[in-house]
């Protein structure tokens, strides 16, 4: 008798730690860990992410090359207000989500969609060639509006970094894919191809459209 | 006797307590799944929710599919306007009856390396395996973007 109560005893001790255990667990999972968000929405309160330049700031020229393999400069995009964003054809998340916004703002803008460019800037002209980013706007259904231009990294960090932007390449897994960081938000240049507007990502769509459509008044 | 009884006593609320810390594999339910279209030799996300009605946490620890040959759980993070993913490491924490969204621009499951193109409107299979035993097939529609967009 007294052999089994130890055995009880030990199980019981043994089930009671379990439970302590699984608690203090549980309680951790519901400790609130905000701090992965805490900068953005600092930056974004008090401007609603835009970020407006006055007097525009002058950039200089760039020769690249867009989805149809043609050369495309700073001068080919003058003549209208023109959105500028980075990315990759790769990017599975963040790029996506811009270039839905793209579409949401092309449709908002009804009878002025035309008269704003809206560029794609590839930051991987490594494996974006001409081919892969035209294939990569009919998949994404923006390619009868976005222009694309991609080209050496280096001659498109000089652009980048002529709107504050950047981009860093990732470690490339065992079979070669890698990320790329990168700027994730949109530029607004005028007509005369001059930098106007910094929207940052996660500026709230309508603040977006409303602010591009003062431009057409 | 009375030892014995208290011993009993102790046994029977720390099974019952071990029973009542469990989830069983039909406690974890997966909804509002879908998964991004996306051109071959691209890379592309899924998304969903997934509740644990059960009372101990569990881990999502392997996604299977045919989708692609790399199949992972990684994260968006946003810092000073430059968008970063890494990859969740030892699984996905579900904790106990709470659900955890996968979503655009957070939580998603990257599909790395497509072999074919992933075909708007058309339907994808993704296999989720929790550390409990629970295996769930989640058979998804392909959109281009996330329904309520």
């Amino acid at each position: 008798m007294k052999k089994f109560s130890w055995l009880i005893a030990l199980i019981g001790s043994l089930v009671s730690a379990i439970l302590v255990v699984t608690i203090y667990i549980g309680y951790l999972s519901l400790t609130p860990d905000n701090t992965a968000n805490t900068a953005f929405v600092e930056e974004t309160n008090g401007n609603d992410g835009i970020i407006a330049l006055d007097p525009p700031q002058t950039i200089p020229d760039f020769r690249l090359t867009d989805a149809r393999n043609k050369p495309i400069t700073l001068n080919d995009l003058r003549g209208q207000p023109t959105l500028v964003t980075f990315g990759f054809t790769h990017c599975p998340d963040v790029c996506p989500i811009t270039l839905g916004e793209y579409r949401k703002i092309y449709d908002e803008l009804e009878t002025n969609q035309d008269a704003l460019n809206f560029v794609f800037v590839s930051v991987d002209g490594e494996r974006d060639t001409p081919e892969v980013l035209s294939e990569y706007f009919e998949t994404t259904r923006v390619a009868d509006f976005v222009t694309g231009i991609t080209g050496e990294p280096d001659m498109v960090r000089d652009f980048a970094w002529e709107l504050g932007a950047d981009f860093v390449y990732r470690q490339p897994d065992a079979v070669g894919n890698y990320n790329v960081d990168h700027t994730a938000g949109m530029f607004l240049l005028n007509e005369n191809g001059e930098w106007i507007r910094r929207y940052s990502y996660g500026t709230p769509h309508p603040f977006i459209v409303s602010d591009i459509q003062k431009i057409f008044r | 006797m009375n030892k014995t009884f208290t011993y009993l006593l102790t046994l029977c609320i720390g099974l019952l307590s071990l029973v009542a810390c469990t989830t069983s594999p039909n406690e974890i339910q997966v909804d509002a799944a879908w998964v991004r279209a996306a051109a071959a030799e691209g890379n592309t996300a899924a998304y969903m929710d997934i509740t644990n009605r059960g009372r101990a946490d569990v881990t999502l620890i392997r996604i299977e599919g045919d989708l692609a040959p790399m199949i992972q759980i990684h994260e968006t993070s946003v810092e000073n306007d430059i968008a970063s993913m890494q990859q969740v490491d030892n699984g996905l924490v579900i904790p106990a009856g709470s659900t955890i969204t996968l979503a655009p621009g957070g939580l998603h499951v990257m599909f790395m390396n497509l072999p074919n193109a992933i075909e708007e409107n058309t339907r994808a299979e993704v296999t989720l395996i929790f550390d409990n035993g629970a295996t769930i097939v989640v058979d998804a529609p392909v959109l281009l973007e996330a329904p309520d967009s």
